[in-house]
């Protein structure tokens, strides 16, 4: 049963809400925008079409590409980003981190290996972001784990064992770090612009710059996959936070879960639309928010427990 | 034809000693030499037991792939050389199993000083050729301050204990608090903690690639055995030492990523790296002695078990990665990433074991390396959940910096991977650059094996150690499942999607339309750590300087130089007065020598009446 619901949510909601965003970014522009399905159109075609690999590239460019997808393959059948209990479970926090990690170090690694000056920035811009992303992530969830008193991940978002340390305050605090953490892991809008075609200055899309056909449309799987994770945790994390406020039927509550994830999109669309892209030595004062989110969740939870 | 031979006795001896040692785990071995040789106040005793035959496989199986590695490394040093490597190295490992079975205080000290003099003289036996002289000054004073504070040590536990064997002593005890210090900080130095590590990246670049694996992977873990050996027994040492266990560790953890990052050398990197990962195995010890204190017995055995996994996983990948460095050194004639570059290619083995040690030194699943931090991690979320605030807090602190050392590591050993092995070559040294000799593919390939499979077998192994260890059990995480699960993925996509694409072409690197990109185009190792370095500028004394000159030097500059240092505050802020002073002391003490005998008789008729004036005034 859960398989079955993640692996339809898996196939349809990362691609959707991809296509929601870029749709609502046109809308706030006046634009008519791209349909919605438009990312997937765009995975089939690239599936489609030739690819080229740099003469300079090595087997770990591909084989970096593809471990990176598996990585995030594996976790969306791992990690509780919708009400119900994932398809693996056993999952803890720590885990999760490192998985992200690995996911990230062959990204890395896949975007050097062609020697292009442009993949090799990204590539530096990308160690250094989640370098100091990552303590904001494991604060977010240490917090959370200290309410469930487990560090597993699917006990962390069980909706059960609230009846014993029922806290909005941590809850909200940590889905507010894990928004802003998604929206830095993602290099959304104020640290790097997703829809500008200057390489020299971006994140993600200049990791993936050498990447084409196949490649291509695994790294822009991969990439919706990270954000429905990254999305459905901290939605995930609101709800349990309004958690007094919902009724008490897992279905409503999956229907509400995918309602906040759009939610979450809408605000990103917006603040696409209204925000401007950070001075790149300016980041780290950003990253910052949402450390300070996960110190506070984290002292809020230690509160609760004494 | 000698070199074969020698290195056939020690593979024999290894597969021997790891025999040995497997058996001994179950049941401890005595064994006292009546040999002529009395040691003045201790006969020459061997006892084996659980944790020195657990710390014995390790040794052995690092000198099994040494011997497989090095008879190619040395095919192209002089005859000296080799004679000088050959003895060194061979009285160093058997040195280094002396100290682990031996059963007095006396014969530890002399095993030890045996090891420390052998790997002094192999880090300096690249002399001739590369400017070593101030790495084995450096390494051979760590040395001998490390031995005196144990002697030291040694000496004080023997006035409260009235015995030189290890087993009668009880250093938990506050009495033999002044003991404990002496012999912990004798073992920190020698371990390389902060901040008494400067010794260890001046020592591994001097020395020998598999010398430095050996010192790294088996000779850093000597103390460690020593710590655990007379401290972690089943009661508690106080509040105070736990502490300084956990604080220097943590430090060290912080501080050893940190200074890896912008390393431009790959021995420098790794022995930096190893700072790191000795700082992780201290911290896990202190949070065992704080789990005694705390009486918090299941906690106390995870830590230890945590610690000696990671001590034995380090081992392995560390020794694997510097092996690997003596390859690239052989073929590509240079360690420096400035000069490296491309290597994937021309060295395909090389390369793909290099990418198994760094994904266990990266601590990434499902290496190794990741198991053991997995358990360090469990640990210290239960000291999260613990009732005391103070804890609570210092776990979370703890549990954050092990997180950055972490992504430190990763965004240092992606760059290392990066300019050694991707893009083109960036320098003539390595264009020729071909895959080296099987033996030392297999040497390295042996420990490859050894970081995979403690991966894959992680549980079982952390339950088998629990039990010879008679721990409480505790349940560990379990990697298996997931790494299968993950591979099988991994071909299934591949197969799926990847194989015989339909249409693939090759083509050269995007250069935006200005013409073909040059090797000098691509990243620099600088570079890429740039960004994370200028964040800890204040602790690395990181500095840009950069001229742009010429005459429209807005526009159309002539001359564009840039060139980033770094510093080590410690070494030059407090280290470098230190020796200056006592170097300064010693000019006056000089003084006193002044080569006439009248003085001398002056000394001694002065002694004398002072001996006299003394007895007098009692």
């Amino acid at each position: 049963m859960n398989i079955a619901i993640y692996t339809v949510s898996a196939l349809l909601i990362p691609f959707l809400l991809i296509g929601f965003v870029q749709k609502m970014k046109a809308q706030f522009q006046n634009r008519i925008g791209a349909p919605l399905l438009q990312p997937v159109f765009n995975i089939f075609k690239l599936f489609g079409k030739n690819q080229i690999i740099s003469e300079d590239a090595s087997g770990l460019f591909r084989a970096g590409i593809l471990i990176n997808f598996c990585c995030f393959a594996f976790l969306i059948w791992s990690v509780p980003w919708l009400n119900f209990s994932p398809a693996i479970t056993n999952v803890d926090i720590f885990f999760f981190v490192y998985l992200l990690a690995t996911a990230r170090f062959f990204s890395i690694l896949s975007a050097l290996d062609t020697g292009s000056p442009f993949g090799a920035f990204a590539g530096s811009r990308e160690a250094t972001i989640s370098f100091l992303v990552e303590p904001a992530v494991i604060l977010c969830l240490l917090a959370l784990s200290i309410l469930a008193g487990s560090s597993n991940m699917e006990r962390i978002f069980s909706f059960v064992s609230q009846t014993q340390f029922h806290n909005p305050i941590v809850w909200i605090f940590s889905g507010i770090g894990l928004f802003i953490v998604a929206l830095i892991d993602l290099s959304r809008m104020p640290i790097d612009d997703p829809t500008t075609h200057l390489e020299l200055t971006m994140v993600h899309e200049a990791m993936t710059i050498e990447a084409s056909g196949r490649n291509l449309a695994l790294s822009e799987i991969s990439y919706a996959f990270k954000l429905a994770i990254t999305f459905g945790l901290a939605c995930q994390c609101l709800l349990h936070g309004i958690y007094f406020w919902l009724p008490n039927n897992q279905w409503i509550i999956f229907a509400l879960s995918i309602v906040g994830m759009f939610a979450l999109g809408l605000l990103l669309a917006v603040l696409e639309t209204v925000l401007v892209k950070l001075k790149w030595t300016k980041c780290p004062d950003f990253i910052a928010y949402a450390l300070t989110m996960g110190l506070f969740a984290c002292i809020a939870a230690l509160g609760v427990r004494a | 034809m000698w070199r074969f031979l020698i290195s056939g006795i020690l593979f024999i001896a290894s597969i021997l000693g790891i025999a040995f040692s497997i058996h001994s785990i179950a049941e401890p071995v005595h064994c006292s030499l009546n040999l002529p040789i009395y040691l003045g106040l201790a006969p020459v005793s061997f006892v084996s037991d659980t944790t020195s035959s657990i710390f014995a496989i390790l040794l052995f199986a690092l000198s099994l792939a040494f011997s497989l590695f090095s008879p190619s490394y040395l095919s192209n040093k002089t005859k000296n050389e080799r004679s000088l490597f050959w003895c060194g190295s061979i009285l160093f490992i058997a040195s280094m199993a002396g100290t682990l079975f031996s059963g007095n205080a006396i014969l530890f000290l002399i095993c030890w000083e045996i090891m420390s003099l052998s790997s002094a003289a192999l880090v300096a036996s690249e002399l001739l050729t590369k400017n070593t002289a101030k790495a084995s000054l450096i390494y051979l004073s760590a040395t001998r301050v490390a031995t005196m504070l144990l002697a030291l040590g040694f000496l004080s536990a023997n006035k409260l204990f009235h015995s030189w064997n290890f087993a009668d002593w009880q250093l938990m005890r506050p009495e033999a608090l002044t003991a404990a210090l002496l012999i912990m900080f004798g073992c920190f130095i020698k371990a390389g903690l902060w901040p008494f590590h400067i010794w260890v990246p001046y020592a591994y670049f001097a020395a020998p690639a598999p010398v430095a694996g050996l010192m790294s992977g088996a000779m850093k873990k000597i103390p460690i055995f020593l710590l655990v050996h007379l401290l972690c027994s089943r009661e508690p040492v106080g509040f105070a030492i736990p502490i300084l266990f956990l604080v220097l560790g943590s430090v060290s953890t912080l501080w050893g990523m940190i200074f890896a990052l912008v390393q431009a050398d790959l021995k420098k990197v790794l022995a930096y790296s190893s700072i790191e990962n000795v700082g992780l195995i201290m911290l896990a010890l202190g949070a065992h002695l704080l789990g005694l204190y705390l009486h918090m017995a299941s906690l106390a055995s995870l830590f230890l078990i945590a610690a000696i996994f990671h001590m034995f996983n380090h081992g392995v990948f560390k020794s694997l990665l510097f092996f690997a460095s003596g390859s690239i050194y052989q073929k590509a004639h240079s360690t420096n990433l400035n000069d490296l570059g491309g290597l994937a290619k021309r060295m395909p083995g090389t390369f793909l074991l290099f990418l198994l040690g760094t994904l266990a030194l990266c601590s990434l699943p499902p290496s190794n390396g990741f198991c053991s931090k997995w358990l360090i991690y469990e640990g210290l979320f239960q000291l999260v959940s613990s009732p005391n605030v103070a804890i609570t807090g210092s776990a979370i602190i703890m549990i954050c910096i092990l997180i950055i050392a972490g992504a430190l590591s990763l965004a240092t050993m992606s760059k290392v991977v990066a300019v050694i092995f991707l893009g083109r070559t960036r320098t003539k040294l390595a264009q020729h650059a071909t895959d080296c000799g099987e033996f030392m593919i297999v040497g390295q390939a042996v420990l490859a094996c050894f970081c995979i499979l403690l991966g894959l077998f992680s549980a079982p192994i952390c339950t088998y150690l629990t039990q010879v260890l008679k721990q409480e059990s505790f349940s560990s995480p379990d990697i298996f499942k997931f790494t299968i699960l993950g591979v099988l993925c991994t071909g299934f996509v591949y197969i799926a999607f990847l194989k015989q694409p339909k249409r693939s072409s090759i083509y050269s690197t995007w250069d935006c339309g200005f013409g073909p990109l040059s090797k000098r185009m691509q990243v620099m190792p600088g570079s890429f750590s740039q960004p994370i370095a200028a964040l800890f500028s204040p602790l690395l004394r990181y500095r840009i300087n950069a001229e742009v000159s010429g005459k429209d030097r807005r526009h159309f500059p002539e001359k564009v130089v840039a060139e980033s240092s770094t510093q080590s505050v410690l070494e030059s802020k407090i280290y470098t007065p230190l020796v200056q002073a006592v170097a300064a002391l010693g000019k006056h003490i000089n003084r006193l020598q002044a080569g006439s005998i009248h003085i001398y008789l002056f000394y001694l008729l002065m002694t004398l009446l002072i001996l006299i004036v003394l007895e007098l005034v009692r």
